[in-house]
């Protein structure tokens, strides 16, 4: 047995497979439309697994953590909207981009890069589609 | 079996090359003198070229080449001979050596071409794996490949943007933000920058144009009187800066460059903002920055 084996590297998903997931949103996320039309995101920050055990052995109940906010722009906005949990990736870019007249590359780059942002603050995950 | 249906093409020229390619095909990585376009299953085709000085040996390169993909990617590269169909396509100013390779998922065909009249030698290699990808074939691009032209100009059009810029003016730098493009050209100290901007609908809640025209082209802060352009929504700048030492530090402190010709106008069928500023150390001639706007449009 190899005591010190080399990991392996992860494989992650390649573009197509990323392409055709589809983002859903965390039901914890509260979403507001003010005035403007734009939507104002409240959602729970994220805890470390260790110091959610430690406040709760300090008693600080898991509903009372701190939320953030997020007020989304105009762009920010549109995105937000077309995710239903039923479009993919793919489908928010190609009707973001015939919506604003964008290069299909470039919207690719701008949704994908607000996707990465929000799946870091776990206001959306990516759920694999079922190959066509 | 090959896919019988009409593929549409659209040209992309980057820096002296010029060749069409499936519209559903994307640049996806850019360099100065290197182009990798893909499609939703991964990369298609790679494309490398430089000028070169003195001598050029394609059977040297392209040991150097099967030495390469032996030691990083384990795959063995195989020249064969150039089949009659390519060499009808490239025609006689060209030699080119031609090779493939076999990896676990999928391979891929090349041709190195050395252009005999411009001296520049290109590296295009195409990668199979989608059966998409079949009905379009090397043939389709080496017939549509250029990498000089007759007269003085280098045609440009990438994503969706294209312009024709005098063959001397150089890329120094480029920029492909989501929004905004930037492409830089130099030569003898006079500078050409082509701008454009997307998402002009939004730009233009947020901020009026002239406002957005400054802040945008880095126009000097004791901001001259512009002019409107008659055929679109546009305006214009021109600044020239006064010749003696001391004038131009007192009116214009930090200004290195005499002459500044900014224009910016809007494209709304496309909502999109197209700009080009040009800056010298002497004035530009006016009908020489009058056909770089006519040729410089968004697609």
């Amino acid at each position: 047995m190899r005591l010190f084996k080399r990991k392996e590297k992860k494989i992650g998903l390649n573009r197509a497979e990323a392409l055709r997931c589809i983002p859903v949103k965390n039901i914890q996320v509260i979403e507001v439309r003010i005035e403007t039309g734009e939507v104002l995101l409240s959602y729970p920050l994220h805890v470390r697994p260790w110091i959610a055990g430690l406040s709760r052995r300090f008693g600080v109940r898991s509903d009372s953590y701190p939320t953030k906010k997020l007020q989304m722009d105009v762009l920010g906005t549109a995105v937000w909207d077309l995710v239903d949990g039923n479009r993919s990736v793919l489908k928010i870019i190609r009707e973001f981009a015939e919506k604003y007249q964008l290069h299909p590359k470039e919207a690719e780059v701008s949704v994908t890069q607000f996707f990465r942002e929000l799946g870091k603050r776990g206001i959306i995950g990516l759920n694999p589609s079922p190959v066509d | 079996m090959q896919n019988s249906d009409p593929i549409i093409c659209r040209k992309i020229a980057w820096n002296g090359i010029c060749f069409s390619a499936p519209v559903n095909w994307e640049v996806a990585q850019i360099g100065k003198r290197y182009l990798m376009l893909e499609d939703t299953e991964g990369p298609v085709l790679e494309v490398k070229w430089n000028r070169i000085k003195g001598f050029f040996s394609s059977k040297a390169y392209l040991r150097q080449l099967a030495a390469f993909y032996k030691r990083h990617f384990k795959k063995k590269l195989t020249e064969f001979p150039l089949p009659d169909q390519w060499a009808n396509m490239i025609g006689n100013g060209y030699q080119a050596r031609c090779f493939s390779w076999q990896g676990k998922n999928f391979g891929g065909k090349g041709i190195i071409l050395y252009c005999t009249i411009c001296q520049n030698a290109t590296l295009i290699q195409f990668y199979h794996k989608a059966a998409s990808n079949r009905a379009y074939r090397i043939e389709s691009l080496l017939s549509s490949f250029q990498d000089h032209r007759i007269d003085d100009q280098i045609f440009w059009s990438i994503f969706d943007i294209q312009a024709t810029i005098p063959v001397n003016f150089q890329l120094v730098r480029y920029q492909f933000e989501a929004g905004k493009f930037e492409l830089a050209f130099a030569s003898k100290g006079q500078k050409i920058i082509l701008y454009r901007w997307a998402l002009t609908s939004i730009l233009q809640c947020e901020q009026d144009f002239v406002q957005f025209a400054e802040a945008m082209t880095h126009l000097p802060k004791k901001n001259p009187n512009y002019r409107s352009l008659k055929s679109c929504k546009g305006l214009e700048w021109e600044i020239v800066s006064p010749k003696a030492f001391w004038r131009r530090y007192l009116y214009w402190p930090g200004e290195k460059t005499l002459f500044q010709w900014v224009r910016i106008w809007q494209v709304e069928e496309k909502n999109r903002i197209l700009g080009i500023r040009a800056e010298g150390k002497k004035a530009f001639d006016p009908f020489f920055l009058e056909r770089i706007c006519t040729n410089y449009e968004a697609l």
